[in-house]
């Protein structure tokens, strides 16, 4: 198993981003979630959902939609285990 | 093997001043499952490397880099910077029979700092901390980032040695090597105990003579000989100056962190002290009763002073509470609380240990992978209900999922969803959301898979 951080990036106040990555094979188990980098405690900051294309035989492409539950910018970073 | 830290490094020796030997290292590092570990200048590298991988280091570099070169010819030698220079005789010194034999023979090893009766404890942070008051111009208030939050990735270390009008202050070129192979060995074994990446060390080294005589009644001892070096490198008075120095080592080595270690031989407050989160370190070459064969140790030791580890030992007037380094954590191990007085810690005693709070301390990644149950509780009917669960290490790759207890064949129980909150720059809060699908109540079980770190 690995762990990494796929790309770092910033979603807007009360905004909603999806971002892609492309090309990972697709017998990989791969997860995927998102945390935030700038701290701010009280609640809540990001929400994040996951949605997956089958690019071609062996190949997948993710879809991160990631959502800024607060009212002020956040930025964040988008991590991935694959686990075999 | 170089010292007695058990990793394998090797020398790699560039021979054109532009060349980057570290750049090369660092560009070739997975192909040749090497690491760098030290730099001074453009053409001394030191690297970690898998004594198997060593060949195979050698052909990724370009042709005129040498790794483990069997020998270094004086016109070689005549080219190189001071800092070059030094840092080759310090691995050549540790790599000799006579390094090995000292290393061996320590004085004192594994006695607690505080127990040996020919020798005092390093000095703590409360002489870091209450400095001599700084003039005006010493405010410390444009620092915009923290030089040493945590010891991970890459430190630049400023090491400036300071001699002065006398015989009796000045350092031969032995003592010279000397101070650079330990400080050398202390930070390999240090850097080394990150579990993910052992830590790169860029060092820049100075030797300053000034004409300050010694004084050993003067105010502010350290001022005495610290104030003109720094105004011999360009920087003004107080910490103010130090830590203006540390910015641009940080700037110019292109790394996370820096400070800047002293070695003098005027007198001082303690023969070895630090500031709690930099931005100094300073020792002297006789390291009291411990000897100069266990600078490494001290300097690793402060070093961690640096990276805002507290003291262990007893006469530290330590104790098992508090919030310190990256991770916020009490200081668990002092000696005068820790149950049976704690265990082996270099931040406790002359040894090649760590315990177990000290990489909270220094802000190591925390994160063995393991799998768990967090919490377990009820939803009612067609109802969503939400928890939290706090501290988590912000490095550690968390996943979370939900399962019901309460058997229902049939259908789908429940769903899930995920909230992240960073609560603060070391530690995440997650919140779940459970939804109840069915219209009976149903108890489920939270799980989380640490997997690793980054």
């Amino acid at each position: 198993m690995r762990v990494g951080v796929q790309y770092r990036g910033q979603v807007n106040s009360s905004a909603t981003e999806r971002v892609f990555t492309y090309n990972w094979p697709a017998d990989w188990h791969v997860l995927w979630y998102v945390t935030p980098t700038n701290p701010r405690s009280g609640a809540p900051q990001i929400d994040f959902d996951t949605e997956v294309e089958r690019a071609s035989a062996d190949r997948i492409t993710y879809w991160i939609m990631i959502r800024n539950l607060t009212n002020q910018p956040v930025d964040y970073e988008l991590r991935y285990a694959v686990l075999n | 093997m170089a010292g007695d830290v058990d990793v394998h490094e090797e020398l790699v020796l560039g021979q054109a001043a532009d060349e980057g030997v570290a750049a090369w290292l660092a560009s070739v590092a997975s192909q040749a499952n090497a690491h760098l570990l030290h730099s001074y200048g453009p053409r001394v590298a030191v690297a970690q490397v898998d004594p198997t991988d060593a060949s195979v280091l050698a052909e990724a570099l370009p042709g005129d880099m040498a790794v483990a070169p069997a020998r270094v010819t004086k016109s070689a030698r005549r080219t190189l910077s001071d800092t070059e220079e030094l840092g080759l005789a310090a691995f050549e010194l540790r790599s000799s029979d006579r390094y090995a034999e000292a290393k061996a023979n320590r004085p004192f090893a594994g006695v607690v700092w505080d127990g040996a009766a020919e020798a005092s404890p390093p000095g703590c942070a409360e002489l870091a901390t209450a400095p001599a008051p700084a003039p005006s111009g010493d405010a410390l208030s444009h620092v915009a980032a923290p030089l040493s939050a945590r010891l991970s990735g890459s430190v630049a270390v400023g090491l400036v040695i300071v001699e002065g009008p006398t015989t009796a202050l000045q350092f031969d070129a032995t003592e010279r090597a000397k101070v650079v192979a330990e400080t050398q060995n202390g930070a390999t074994w240090l850097g080394g105990r990150h579990p993910v990446q052992p830590v790169t060390w860029r060092w820049d080294i100075d030797i300053i003579r000034v004409d300050a005589p010694p004084d050993p009644n003067a105010a502010d001892l350290e001022a005495l000989w610290r104030d003109p070096a720094m105004a011999a490198l360009g920087y003004g008075a107080g910490l103010g100056g130090v830590q203006a120095y540390a910015e641009d080592l940080r700037h110019q080595q292109g790394s996370d962190w820096a400070y800047v270690t002293f070695f003098t031989k005027y007198p001082t407050g303690w023969f070895a002290y630090a500031s709690i989160g930099g931005p100094r370190l300073v020792m002297q070459y006789d390291n009291d009763g411990w000897g100069p064969d266990n600078i490494d140790r001290v300097f690793a030791h402060e070093t961690g002073h640096i990276f805002n580890a507290p003291d262990e030992y007893a006469s530290s007037n330590c104790n098992c509470g508090g919030s310190w380094g990256y991770y916020g954590k009490p200081n668990a191990n002092c000696a005068t609380c820790a149950s049976g007085g704690g265990v082996p810690c270099i931040m406790k005693a002359n040894t090649w240990d760590m315990c177990p709070s000290t990489p909270y301390h220094l802000g190591f990644p925390i994160c063995p992978g393991r799998l768990g149950v967090q919490f377990r509780g009820n939803v009612a009917a067609s109802s969503t209900r939400r928890w939290f669960t706090h501290s988590w290490p912000a490095d550690c790759h968390v996943v979370w999922s939900v399962i019901p207890t309460t058997v229902r064949a049939g259908a789908a129980q429940i769903r899930w969803d995920v909230h992240v909150e960073r609560a603060s720059s070391g530690y995440i809060t997650y919140w779940i959301s459970i939804m109840n699908l069915t219209t009976v109540p149903c108890d489920v079980e939270a799980r989380y898979a640490v997997l690793g770190s980054t």
